[in-house]
């Protein structure tokens, strides 16, 4: 029984277990942090995070590929694809409401590190909902560690970010939040090959 | 009335099946999935796994539609209305069997 209830699990999650599919961004990320902190003064050359925006667009095309090529294609119930949908629109209104507030002026915390931490916090939401088994607890791991980093301002620790070699808090949470990205996709798609060779096993 | 032990004897031998029930579990969770899925999560040889899909579409039990994706062939799989019914009726019978077996039990006493 329990065997049947993994195949529910992983036939609704199959595409969020992907966690390949983070890389190319969660890179992204970091790399952009990486380059923004980088740079000193005014004059700013794009080239280069115009060829990594370019490359991750490819990388996340070839990884698509591989899953769809090597693990096969599910189609989502209708339900989940409306969740997918209303998280994505209003997780990035939400960001964009955080970054906009974040860069306006001194701020007590990042709100774009809260934001962070609640879209990591509803992708596991989304994963674990149906079937509340614990897995893929790095998820919510990680997400209290960016929300507390984000409130470091809060208690006092303003230039946490210096401790790390970052000029600003909100170029050092979109590194760490790249990072995390990095680390969740891994942790998935391991938790996919795990899962995998369970029910394999089982039959 | 039947005895539990004749209820599951009775169990619809198209469905009571692991890989068979591997893949209408699969396919009773998403609307549809396609042949290379199915073959990750049973684990069976494309030959053993066309055989199973076969046997479930003579049943009425799902439906294949043959494609392209990528300009390589593709084999989506769904469950039909009948399908849906007995996979529903099916774990329906196997949820209650432990009661009929309690219930029995306690009759023989």
């Amino acid at each position: 029984m329990e065997n049947y209830k993994q195949i529910q699990f992983l036939t609704l999650n199959y595409s969020s277990l992907q966690g390949l599919r983070t890389l190319p961004f969660s890179t992204l990320a970091l790399l952009t942090a990486w380059w923004v902190n980088s740079q000193t003064g005014p004059a700013r050359d794009l080239g280069l995070p115009i060829i990594m925006l370019i490359l991750s667009f490819i990388l996340y095309y070839l990884i698509n590929l591989y899953y769809n090529r090597t693990f096969g294609r599910v189609q989502q119930p209708q339900s989940y694809r409306w969740v997918d949908l209303l998280t994505s629109v209003v997780g990035g209104a939400v960001a964009l409401a955080a970054f906009i507030w974040d860069t306006s002026g001194k701020r007590p915390f990042s709100a774009v590190g809260v934001v962070f931490a609640l879209t990591i916090l509803a992708g596991w939401l989304r994963i674990i909902w149906k079937d509340r088994r614990p897995v893929l607890l790095i998820f919510p791991i990680l997400a209290a560690v960016i929300a507390i980093i984000s409130l470091l301002p809060l208690f006092g620790l303003d230039t946490w970010y210096t401790a790390i070699g970052f000029q600003s808090a909100l170029v050092a949470v979109l590194g760490i939040f790249g990072v995390a990205g990095i680390i969740i996709g891994i942790v998935s798609h391991f938790q996919l090959l795990q899962m995998l060779r369970t029910v394999r096993r089982v039959q | 009335m039947s005895t539990p032990f004749e209820e599951m004897a009775g169990l619809d031998r198209l469905i009571h099946e692991p890989a068979r029930m591997a893949i209408l579990t699969a396919l009773s969770t998403a609307p549809r999935a396609d042949f290379l899925f199915l073959q990750r999560i049973t684990g069976l040889t494309p030959g053993n796994l066309s055989r199973h899909v076969s046997k479930l579409e003579e049943g009425g039990l799902v439906q294949t539609a043959k494609g392209y994706v990528d300009k390589r062939p593709n084999t989506m799989i769904e469950l039909t209305p009948a399908g849906k019914q007995a996979i529903e009726a099916y774990w329906k019978q196997i949820a209650s069997l432990p009661e009929r077996i309690r219930e029995w039990d306690r009759n023989e006493k």
